[in-house]
């Protein structure tokens, strides 16, 4: 359950003059089988956000209800089935599950994710150990992904998101696994790089530190609701 | 960045996934031979029955076809199946899709002909058989590696799951090489249209005859090329039936 209570304000009330990246309005998702008596599952109704540079927004919800979903449809890797996604700039996206190949060593995952960001081996070899020092697992750049361990796992599945400086990251579940001081590390390069301007999007089943965050949706019956940052402090 | 360094980098990573993967290395070493010494056990027993006419060698080409088909087969399956859900990030990290389809294929080509080339030396060494044109019989098996490799790619966006994808493939190369090399008793023609059928003729012609068809090169080239636009078609718009 989302540790925050239903307490929504109106998404119209948002006070920045920075420019939009990411804009998705009234996104419909259902799955559906095309198998006799397959069961059909309304997951997104009318989801409706706006995420602009320089924020750190929180998108919560229970179990199952379509948070990984809608940052699918978001990315770009699942498609909609109503509704408008708008995109600004480049995108790292961290999914959930850790997406990589895993019998790659570090090294040949970042190489290879790398390339597909247009970036040239010198600046992959340069990012790579920028982000192996800062998240703390350089010893293990040479070990095969299916060798390391969840949490070493999940650095390695952030770092590919982060390898070319995205102008939107768009995280989910993205701590999962981190030890404490790890977590902390997380903190301050998201507070970090949206200093920078980057946008920051951060999927949770809860959220812990709201003062973290500029905004908070909680997603519930296939559409988003915006909670009051102060609000959720206190339920906290 | 060009696209060649692009496609370097996922073909190497392809191989080096395949590769890596003690399970498919056992198979690449043990299962030529293994089964070419089961299929020498089981087919002459079989060739005394009444109704069937084989030829002689055809256990030893029926086995390399069969080895080859299914390590070829379990290649282009894995390489689809094992790669699905990490393709589709790289396409978000920029890869253009038909650049991840393509370095899947070239990957699955290029391990074809590794499967070939193991499958061929072991033919030659384990068996009592001297090809007339041994160029051209590692040619005919090369065909049957790239055919199968395309029907496991086939199969892999079809299923979506390596388990029921390689029961329907050994199921598949079992029929399809006791079918080529005649233990089949059926007169109907459908065999013919199996996709070991033409390979089976060019090995069976490199092999004993020395001689290699221009029109079944084409025929094999033909079949591969309508899998590998199944192929496209299957993975571009899914099909899982799982």
């Amino acid at each position: 359950m989302p540790n925050l209570e239903n307490k929504s304000v109106p998404d119209n009330d948002q006070t920045t003059t920075s420019e939009w990246v990411i804009r998705g309005t009234d996104i419909e998702k259902t799955y559906d089988s095309w198998l006799p008596f397959g069961r059909t599952v309304e997951v997104l109704t009318e989801a409706t956000l706006t995420i602009n540079e320089s924020e750190l927004v929180g998108i919560v919800g229970g179990n199952g209800s379509g948070k990984s979903t809608l940052m699918k449809i978001l990315v770009g890797v699942l498609e909609r089935d109503g509704g408008e996604v708008e995109r600004r700039g480049t995108i790292g996206w961290c999914p959930q599950e850790t997406l990589l190949y895993d019998r790659l060593t570090v090294r040949e995952t970042m190489q290879l994710f790398g390339s597909g960001y247009g970036l040239d081996s010198a600046t992959i070899r340069e990012r790579q150990a920028w982000l192996a020092d800062r998240f703390e697992y350089e010893e293990y750049l040479d070990t095969r992904v299916d060798h390391l361990s969840g949490g070493n796992q999940q650095k390695v599945n952030l770092s590919v998101a982060l390898l070319h400086q995205p102008d939107v990251l768009l995280l989910d579940e993205p701590y999962t696994g981190f030890d404490w001081e790890t977590y902390q590390t997380f903190w301050e390069f998201t507070d970090e790089l949206a200093a920078q301007g980057t946008a920051i999007v951060v999927i949770s089943h809860f959220v812990e530190e709201h003062d973290r965050f500029d905004r908070i949706y909680e997603l519930q019956d296939g559409s988003l609701e915006r909670q009051n940052v102060a609000d959720s402090e206190e339920v906290s | 960045m060009a696209v060649a360094p692009r496609q370097r980098a996922a073909v190497g990573a392809g191989l080096r996934a395949f590769l890596r993967k003690p399970m498919n290395v056992a198979l690449l070493v043990a299962l030529p031979p293994a089964v070419i010494f089961m299929y020498e056990l089981a087919v002459d027993p079989i060739s005394a029955a009444p109704g069937i006419d084989l030829t002689p060698g055809a256990a030893d080409l029926g086995g390399a076809l069969f080895a080859t088909a299914f390590l070829a087969g379990l290649l282009g399956l894995f390489q689809v199946v094992g790669t699905a859900q990490s393709d589709r990030r790289l396409v978000v990290c920029g890869y253009h899709p038909a650049e991840v389809l393509l370095a899947r294929l070239l990957t699955v080509l290029i391990a074809g002909g590794l499967v070939a080339g193991i499958t061929f030396v072991t033919f030659w060494v384990r068996t009592d058989v001297t090809p007339a044109r041994p160029l051209v019989a590692f040619g005919a098996l090369l065909g049957a590696a790239l055919v199968y490799a395309l029907v496991g790619v086939c199969l892999g966006a079809l299923f979506g799951r390596e388990l029921e994808g390689s029961l329907v493939l050994v199921f598949l190369a079992d029929i399809d090489s006791f079918g080529s090399i005649g233990v089949v008793p059926t007169e109907s023609a459908v065999l013919d249209y199996f996709p070991l059928a033409t390979p089976h003729d060019m090995l069976h012609e490199a092999v004993y005859g020395g001689t290699v068809s221009g029109g079944d090169v084409a025929t094999v080239l033909g079949y591969a090329g309508a899998l590998a636009v199944l192929g496209v078609v299957l993975v571009a718009h899914g099909g899982d039936l799982t």
